[in-house]
């Protein structure tokens, strides 16, 4: 019998076989290296979605968040959607495009459910805005740092960790978890570390070291004049799956201007209009010289450069020993900067280069010497914007001489009672206003007079104020520290004669002057005059040093000169055209906001118009030292900053 | 009667291959040896490629998605010329060095720092992380020992970090911000 074929079988069968699992092993094998690394390719683009979600979701909270404080401000705080925290998150996460991703229907019908999302939004603003709670995992709201909340903060995972806490009411605490609340009644309560001046004078702005942030408003760590307002709040990145969560601190710091030369506009540095150059021995400037755009040739001492959007240096220049370029932003050149220093923190930086920052300056324009109408009842962003509003005692021409000659003959006086109650006095020519030759005229703070360009003045004489004040039972300089000077419109009582006030005073309209004003030590709390008119500075001004108030956080022994400040349409120095020499101390900052004018700060007029020559001006530009040194009224700028809170 | 005729091996016959069936058997069979061992040898040399470059598809990947987690998450960084420069506080270099040290803002104001740095002693190349206390102690752990080395640098505003691997590889990660 022959047996079959199939029962022999080749030899090369299972060779064959065998060579071929071998193969397909090592195939399995390469397959499964392919998948790992395709996993770990998922696991860094996993990695770089998320941070760049969570860079755009931040970056996109501080550009919302100063309008919607804001609005909420110009709303006197009233509850609203509109400018509420979800609103800003809600607004965030449509800017950031943290909402767009696959629904969870289109997930299912493709089959993926089970897989790893590299999607790190949500399908729907609403279910990102879940995402964003308080630190308690409220949604919508986030976790104010005002003493209500103390308790939240002192959990392990934040003690330690956040900066000092404000003080208000507790119905405004309560409404700050919902909404932003950006408020004068918002103060230091506590003298907690970090606030370098004593919190019971100085509640409102402390002492407080500056920020590690590369913006040079100041140096990191220097202290500065400021209130810290600060929220936090956690976000849950990735999605109902899988998420991760991270705790943010959103700060405003409230900062009222403080440095040398302040500007919101293009400032120039380091010449006069007539192409003469700032005299290096003439010329100080200690600390930083703020600008939304600047363009120097020189640095005269001044130690930073902060510019809002650009910044030219026609040559090197030396800040604080470090010599900087024009090219100081170029790719490499501050990296090279930053290791010659051994610090991030450059004394040149650009606004606009910071990711999670923004420098606000709060600039109204002219509008910050204009007091808005009674009714309605002006704003709570109104009382806190406008200089003008600020104003303790106003002053205000009810009638002139006639049309034509703009010297007043009857003015209204309003200032504050020691209880700190509105109280009013009109002073009349021929009744109870007698000028400065006649019986009482001379104690009276407030007269007339002509410059020698023939303008009609309102004379205020400064040393005369205080006692006057106790005359009219008024309280004391120190509440009635800021004055505003104008011509009352018809609607406020003034009569035919009285010219309405234009943007640009003209020849004809009233003018102030400032006289008396060497010796300020009456005003303990500083003095302020504001006016949209021409202001004349008639004679030397805060030349009187003091003592230094206690709890200042300034040096015993300090020079320190009560603080002063002017705001107004124009200043001249001196009345007629005679030129003196001109020493100006401390801070210089205009009014003009945006375009394209060219601010020069050191262009100063005398009282026939003339520009007082380079060589008459002498200047020692230096920053507030302490909140003592802040005057009354001040302009304002925000600097807004997010922050994550670190794990141990 | 006549018998049919005896077969002395009659299984032989039946089990038995032709010439030509053998020739084609050891013919087949040296063609497939040959086209086997060919596979294999390309294989081989398929695998041998794949290990070779396991260093840039399974190792520096996960090296640099470490690295570039922990450089986005910093404030600031500074490239130094060794791990004792840093800590040191020599001068900082731009590109070339073999530590960087980074810088760790937080809400209180207060700055961690924390050490990346080669690390070749005992003859082995190592990527270390180091955590620098406030005592001036130090805590560490390994990043990776699949390096021959690393360098890092910031001339182009972004801090990088090249790494090398043992057959001459080299490839370079990125990150943190301006």
């Amino acid at each position: 019998m022959r047996r079959p074929r199939s029962q022999v079988g080749f030899a090369a069968l299972p060779s064959v076989t065998l060579l071929a699992l071998l193969i397909i092993l090592s195939l399995t094998l390469l397959f499964r290296h392919m998948l790992i690394n395709q996993d770990e390719a998922s696991f860094a683009q996993l990695n770089l979605d998320y941070q760049q979600r969570e860079d755009s979701l931040m970056r996109a909270i501080v550009a919302i968040f100063p309008g919607k404080a804001i609005a909420c401000m110009k709303a006197d705080h009233a509850e609203s959607e509109e400018y509420s925290w979800k609103r800003i998150f809600s607004e965030a996460v449509t800017l950031s495009a943290a909402s767009e991703r696959l629904s969870p229907e289109l997930v299912e019908s493709l089959g993926v459910a089970a897989s790893r999302s590299a999607d790190v939004g949500g399908h729907s603003s609403v279910q990102v805005e879940s995402w964003i709670t308080s630190l308690s995992g409220v949604a919508d709201r986030v976790t104010p740092g005002t003493a209500a909340f103390a308790s939240v903060f002192s959990e392990p995972a934040f003690a330690g960790k956040v900066p000092p806490r404000l003080a208000m009411s507790q119905a405004l605490q309560e409404a700050d978890a919902v909404r932003p609340i950006v408020s004068l009644e918002k103060q230091y309560g506590t003298q907690d570390s970090g606030l370098l001046a004593d919190v019971t004078n100085y509640p409102l702005y402390n002492l407080i070291p500056y920020p590690n942030m590369r913006f040079g408003y100041a140096a990191p760590g220097q202290p500065f004049v400021a209130k810290h307002n600060w929220w936090a709040f956690t976000v849950n990145y990735g999605n109902s799956a899988r998420s991760l969560a991270k705790n943010y601190i959103l700060s405003l710091y409230e900062i009222p201007s403080q440095m040398p030369i302040e500007a919101s506009t293009f400032a120039s540095i380091g010449r006069h209009e007539d192409g003469t150059t700032w005299s290096s021995s003439q010329i100080s400037i200690d600390g930083t010289i703020y600008a939304k755009q600047l363009a120097v040739e020189g640095s005269f001492g001044a130690s930073r450069l902060a510019g809002g959007s650009s910044i030219d240096i026609t040559d090197s220049v030396s800040l604080g020993g470090v010599s900087v370029s024009n090219s100081f932003d170029a790719l490499g050149v501050r990296e090279q900067l930053q290791a010659d220093n051994g610090s991030d923190s450059l004394p040149v930086a650009l606004a606009a280069n910071s990711g999670r920052l923004a420098f606000l300056p709060i600039q109204p324009g002219s509008l910050f010497l204009q007091r808005p109408p009674s009714s309605p009842t002006p704003t709570t962003w109104q009382n806190y914007a406008i200089g003008a509003q600020r104003c303790a005692v106003t002053v205000e021409a009810l009638s002139m001489v006639s049309y034509e000659n703009q010297t007043p003959v009857r003015i209204r006086v309003r200032f504050l009672s020691p209880s700190s109650t509105a109280m009013e006095v009109i002073l009349e020519r021929g009744n109870n206003w007698p000028n400065i030759f006649e019986a009482g005229g001379d104690v009276i703070p407030f007269q007339t007079e002509l410059t020698d360009s023939n303008r009609s003045c309102l004379t205020f004489r400064a040393s005369l104020f205080s006692a006057w004040l106790q005359t009219q039972a008024g309280g004391s300089t120190a509440i009635n520290s800021s004055i505003h000077i104008s011509t009352a419109t018809a609607a406020a009582g003034a009569d035919a004669t009285v010219r309405e006030q234009t943007a640009s005073p003209t020849q004809e309209d009233m003018c102030v002057i400032l006289r008396s004003g060497k010796d300020l030590s009456d005003f303990t709390r500083g003095l302020s005059v504001v006016s949209p008119l021409r202001v004349y500075v008639g004679d030397d001004l805060n030349d009187v040093a003091v003592s230094a108030p206690s709890g200042s956080g300034l040096p015993s022994g300090s020079e320190f000169y009560p603080p002063m400040s002017i705001f107004a349409a124009e200043v001249r120095v001196g009345t007629t055209s005679f030129t003196r020499p001109i020493e100006v101390i401390g801070q210089l900052g205009t009014l003009v906001t945006g375009g394209t004018s060219n601010w020069k700060p050191l262009d100063i007029k005398s009282g026939a118009d003339d520009a007082v020559h380079a060589e008459m001006i002498n200047a020692q530009l230096a920053p507030l030292r302490s909140p003592a040194e802040l005057p009354p009224v001040h302009q304002m700028n925000w600097l807004v900053v997010i922050e994550e809170i670190l794990s141990d | 009667m006549k018998s049919p005729p005896q077969q002395a091996f009659p299984d032989r016959v039946a089990t038995g291959f032709t010439l030509l069936e053998l020739s084609t058997a050891i013919s087949l069979m040296l063609v497939l040896a040959t086209a086997l061992v060919v596979i294999m040898q390309q294989h081989l040399t398929f695998m041998e490629m794949a290990q070779r470059q396991k260093f840039l598809t399974n190792d520096a990947p996960q090296i640099g998605s470490l690295l570039g987690r922990i450089f986005n998450q910093a404030d600031h960084y500074f490239v130094y010329a060794s791990h004792d420069s840093a800590i040191a506080g020599d001068a900082p270099m731009l590109s070339g060095g073999k530590a960087v040290r980074l810088f760790f803002y937080a809400t209180d104001q207060t700055t961690k720092e924390r050490l990346i740095a080669v690390d070749s002693s005992g003859g082995t190349t190592r990527l270390k992380f180091y955590t620098l206390h406030l005592d001036g102690s130090e805590t560490s752990w390994v990043v990776s020992d699949k390096i021959t080395d690393a360098t890092f640098s910031a001339s182009e505003g972004i801090l990088a970090a090249t790494l090398q691997g043992p057959n001459g590889e080299e490839i370079t990660y990125s990150g943190g911000a301006r």
